[in-house]
């Protein structure tokens, strides 16, 4: 496994996969960098590309959790989203979207994104969060639920 | 559009514009995942101990049963009804101090190495490759973490074989041992006041002038490291290794001899 092919064909994707659990430009480089910090100390236990791309999945998630519990303190949940005028839908729209997200449970935001952003399986992302096949089903019907719920009052969903 | 397109295209319009942003520094992200392995290494030997004993004279490499040993007057004087809590490890990872201490351990290391081993630069002010007559290299890097003043417990069977304890003359105690596939060896001690400081060798670093290969040589025995860092030239210069995992109030209190 080449890892400066490997960070060079990755960091993208990572990135956005680390913004969509933070919802923080700044937390989001510094978890991508943490996770492919932590991939290159065990490179040599990980034979292919693919393997390289599940370890450097597995620890960005497990990482932000790691993350979210040291710091439940400082983050309040956004309980009222930012409302919207429809005729502000651009930028704001993206701000509202990204208030939805950070209101979910950190599991339920992580099992959304690993679902359908990584497209994983439920058994992958069980595996990733370490949770069983069925919590991470409800946890999705739960996440869905209060994402269309949250964002039905802004008629985005 | 079924509920998976719309969740992925809600998460695409969270992203839209978001700046990707440069490509990070990848000589960064090695030293920061070296830094990570180092510690890997003392968390593998570091779970829970008994408080730390006075050290006396150095007695490595004696077994767990037969270690008595002996009172050194000079260490007991630095802690009996003096401190009240322990001093806490160098953290000054500044680039003078980083600096000298590169310089010092260089010198140290350079001094009381193996004859058949020479020393070249790493990656790191604190790391170093030793280059064989064969041309095959290893990454020694010095050890560092978190303040524990209880010690080390014996990384043996669980984290690695032929472990053996080790005391230096400044009350420092720790373990050396070899990995469990044979590819390193270790040395990681606590002083009186909790610091950690050690030195590991292996292969775990590329070969010189590849990327992706790993490095080929046969670490240093773990008789070998352990006359290294009892060297009291390497052993003072190992424990100006900063960490930066301190722990805001190490739990309980320095052992008064």
């Amino acid at each position: 496994m080449d890892f400066e092919l490997f960070v060079r064909s990755e960091w993208v994707q990572l990135k956005r996969t680390a913004f969509l659990l933070c919802g923080d430009r700044h937390t989001a480089e510094d978890l991508t960098q943490t996770a492919l910090a932590k991939l290159y100390a065990r490179r040599w236990t990980l034979r292919s590309e693919e393997a390289a791309g599940a370890f450097a999945r597995t620890t960005l998630v497990r990482t932000w959790i790691d993350w979210q519990r040291k710091r439940s303190a400082s983050e309040v949940p956004v309980e009222e989203l930012p409302s919207v005028a429809a005729e502000e839908y651009g930028v704001e729209q993206r701000v509202v979207l990204q208030a939805a997200l950070r209101a979910l449970p950190e599991t339920q935001r992580a099992v959304l994104v690993l679902r359908f952003w990584e497209d994983l399986s439920v058994e992958e992302t069980a595996r990733i969060l370490r949770r069983r096949p069925a919590t991470v089903r409800s946890d999705t019907l739960r996440g869905l639920e209060k994402l269309r719920a949250a964002l039905k009052r802004q008629e985005v969903f | 559009m079924n509920e998976e397109m719309e969740v992925r295209a809600l998460f695409e319009r969270v992203l839209d514009g978001e700046d990707d942003g440069g490509m990070p520094e990848v000589a960064a992200l090695k030293r920061q995942g070296g830094r990570l392995m180092r510690r890997w290494v003392l968390r593998a030997a570091s779970v829970t101990a008994g408080v730390v004993v006075a050290a006396g004279c150095v007695t490595y490499g004696i077994g767990r049963t037969g270690m008595h040993p002996a009172h050194d007057s000079s260490s007991a004087q630095e802690l009996a009804g003096v401190a009240s809590s322990p001093s806490k490890p160098p953290t000054d990872m500044s680039k003078g101090a980083t600096e000298k201490l590169h310089a010092q351990l260089l010198e140290a290391l350079n001094a009381h190495l193996p004859k058949d081993v020479r020393l070249i630069e790493g990656s790191d002010p604190t790391v170093f490759r030793l280059k064989r007559a064969d041309g095959s290299t290893t990454t020694l890097g010095a050890v560092s973490g978190l303040q524990k003043l209880g010690g080390a417990p014996e990384p043996c069977p669980k984290y690695g074989t032929d472990c053996q304890k080790v005391m230096l003359p400044d009350g420092s105690r720790g373990w050396a041992w070899k990995g469990l596939d044979g590819r390193d060896v270790t040395v990681t001690l606590y002083t009186l006041n909790g610091q950690a400081f050690g030195l590991s060798d292996g292969d775990s670093g590329s070969k010189p002038g590849t990327q992706n290969e790993r490095e080929t040589g046969a670490p240093l025995t773990v008789q070998q490291l352990i006359a290294l860092v009892s060297q009291p030239q390497v052993y003072a210069a190992l424990k100006g290794a900063p960490t930066d995992e301190v722990t805001p109030e190490p739990a309980g209190s320095p052992h008064r001899p």
